[in-house]
């Protein structure tokens, strides 16, 4: 009976709930939280999300990572795809790059005006 | 010679100058030529396909066709005016660094062959974007650069969700391939597809009603940053969105739908610049506005409104571009973006360049803009789309009130001030204005150039 949890189309089917839940975490928390911190959170979960459900769609029960190893010596069939690897550990860097610039963005606008608050930014927009 | 070099050199550059700091200007120059010249001489071999790495299917492919080939001359000369306006700014020099970086992305935007790539460039561009919005440090730089990142991602996060559904249906990254295939996919994926490139593209290239985030943008930053942000940027992805809409080869009745954005864009942004006392909002709602026209025009497919709208991407960044410094000068002397610097300026040749620049973007002979406007609604009077040239008529209508508004207020007889202007900072504007103004009178060339440039633009990527 535990083998039926251990195939291809059953954990793709968990990664797409569990990735798609986690994406509409990330959105509503993007959408509904006040606090910039939190909002810059929200949406690196979202894309979490993302990695995930990609890396996951990937993923096959039986096949092994393309890496060079005993099992894998050249470019054969029962390694998993490897560009969507590559394409996530890419995508990683500049999530976290894009996460850090964001964070220091909001530390010195934190100094500036010693508020946090996205409601409350209103320094912008029609002068009166 | 390789394509590569178009993506290599701005960014080689850019982190090479901190070590060359004194001369970080000259060699920004000096980059800027070498590209130029280096692009005027791929023209000729267009079109060209370089795939870079092993099998075509997976590698890094680089496409310079007349479109692209158009877009990457016109982005260069814009950073060449733009570095020139610039060699007198001795106080900041990380601006430089920044250009190169951000020619480096747009550079690889629009050469882009493969779908994968152009999120890298995406990425890219949008950094660089945001930290020239925070460049004032200021407060309201911080908040502008904040709300640029979150929308930034949200349209990050869309273009994802595309490029990863391609990949798990298609299979494929690449631009000419995913072209080929995209017809044969299920319709509810093509259609979320769609959807997701629209939200990821629609977002950066301020299209209704992803644009709410625009204006505020445009006043957090430094002018000479808005005239980057209004003529490289938006252009770019302007040029992305219906590059991939035509290699996508989507029905129809969607780029209908896309006119229709369009054309509602355009009518909101002008009616919002009549309430607007702040220069920097107004012409920033004037780009949004144009930017609806070439939404509707570029979405016709038809050949004599593309070329008419690519026609209208290049005088519309030159006469933004010129604004914008115009602005900047202004900006320098009264410290004030409000309307009533216009009553407060005494200067034969600043009020030239303002009506120079008024003039064309309401599409007004003898100016370029007249030209653009006149292809545009005589294609589409050809097709017989006169709701359109209805919306184009009347809007037009509204944005010539503000603009005459605008230059009646330099009629006021109140306190004037001399404005000295350096001569590098006037010859740079006198340049445009001849530009625009020689556009007018004899557009034929750039017009044959257009024609060209639309025909490639609606063939998409598989026409190499």
């Amino acid at each position: 009976m535990l083998d039926s949890f251990n195939q291809t189309p059953f954990l793709h089917g968990v990664i797409t709930i569990g990735s798609f839940l986690l994406l509409t975490i990330g959105l509503i928390g993007a959408l509904s939280k006040k606090n910039l911190f939190k909002i810059f959170l929200s949406l690196s979960i979202a894309e979490a999300s993302l990695f995930i459900y990609f890396i996951g769609m990937h993923f096959e029960v039986g096949k092994v990572a393309p890496i060079l190893s005993k099992e894998v010596d050249k470019f054969s069939s029962n390694m998993v795809d490897p560009v969507p690897q590559a394409m996530i550990l890419t995508t990683i860097v500049i999530a976290i790059a894009v996460l850090s610039l964001a964070l220091s963005f909001v530390i010195n606008y934190f100094k500036l005006t010693n508020n946090l608050r996205i409601d409350e930014m209103d320094e912008l927009g029609e002068s009166r | 010679m390789s394509l590569i070099y178009f993506v290599v050199i701005p960014l080689l550059a850019s982190f090479l100058t901190p070590f060359y700091k004194n001369y970080l200007k000259y060699i920004s120059i000096g980059v800027n030529l070498l590209l130029l010249f280096l692009a005027i001489g791929f023209v000729s071999s267009a079109p060209l396909v370089e795939n870079i790495a092993f099998d075509s299917a997976l590698s890094i492919s680089f496409v310079f066709d007349e479109a692209s080939a158009f877009f990457v001359i016109l982005f260069i000369s814009i950073m060449l005016i733009f570095s020139i306006y610039n060699l007198q700014n001795e106080n900041r020099k990380d601006i430089f660094i920044l250009s190169n970086i951000l020619l480096c992305g747009v550079l690889g935007l629009v050469l882009s062959g493969d779908i994968f790539n152009i999120y890298i460039f995406f990425e890219i561009v949008s950094i660089v974007a945001y930290i020239l919005t925070s460049l004032n440090r200021d407060k309201q730089a911080y908040s502008g650069a904040i709300r640029y990142m979150i929308i930034g991602s949200v349209a990050s996060i869309f273009l994802l969700i595309a490029i990863m559904s391609i990949y798990i249906n298609i299979g494929t990254l690449n631009l000419v391939t995913i072209g080929e295939r995209f017809g044969s996919m299920d319709l509810n994926i093509q259609f979320l597809i769609l959807l997701s490139l629209f939200i990821g593209f629609g977002i950066k290239a301020e299209i209704f009603p992803l644009n709410f985030w625009v204006v505020d943008i445009y006043q957090a930053s430094q002018n000479r940053v808005n005239a980057l942000f209004s003529a490289i940027i938006s252009k770019a992805y302007i040029f992305l969105f219906f590059h991939i809409a035509y290699t996508l080869k989507i029905e129809p009745k969607f780029l209908l739908f896309v006119a229709i954005i369009g054309a509602i864009s355009f009518a909101i942004s002008e009616l919002s610049a009549l309430s607007s006392r702040d220069m920097k909002r107004i012409f920033a709602y004037s780009t949004l506005g144009q930017i609806g026209v070439l939404f509707i025009a570029l979405s016709y497919g038809n050949i004599t409104v593309v070329s008419g709208a690519i026609f209208l991407i290049a005088l519309h960044s030159i006469t933004k571009v010129m604004l914008f410094f115009a602005l900047d000068i202004l900006k320098d002397r009264f410290n004030s973006v409000k309307v009533d610097i216009f009553g407060k300026f005494s200067s034969i040749f600043l009020l030239l360049i303002f009506s120079i620049g008024f003039l064309s973007l309401l599409g007004l002979p003898p100016f370029g803009g007249f030209i653009a406007k006149l292809t545009i609604l005589k294609g589409l009077a050809s097709l017989e789309a006169y709701m359109m040239i209805g919306v184009i008529l009347i809007v037009s209508l509204v944005e010539a009130v503000y603009f005459f508004r605008l230059l009646a207020l330099t009629q006021q007889s109140s306190q004037k001030e001399l404005i000295q202007i350096p001569l590098l900072k006037k010859s740079v504007l006198a340049f445009l204005a001849t530009m625009i103004v020689y556009f007018g009178i004899f557009p034929n060339d750039l017009l044959g150039v257009c024609q060209n440039v639309a025909s490639s633009l609606l063939a998409g990527a598989g026409n190499v």
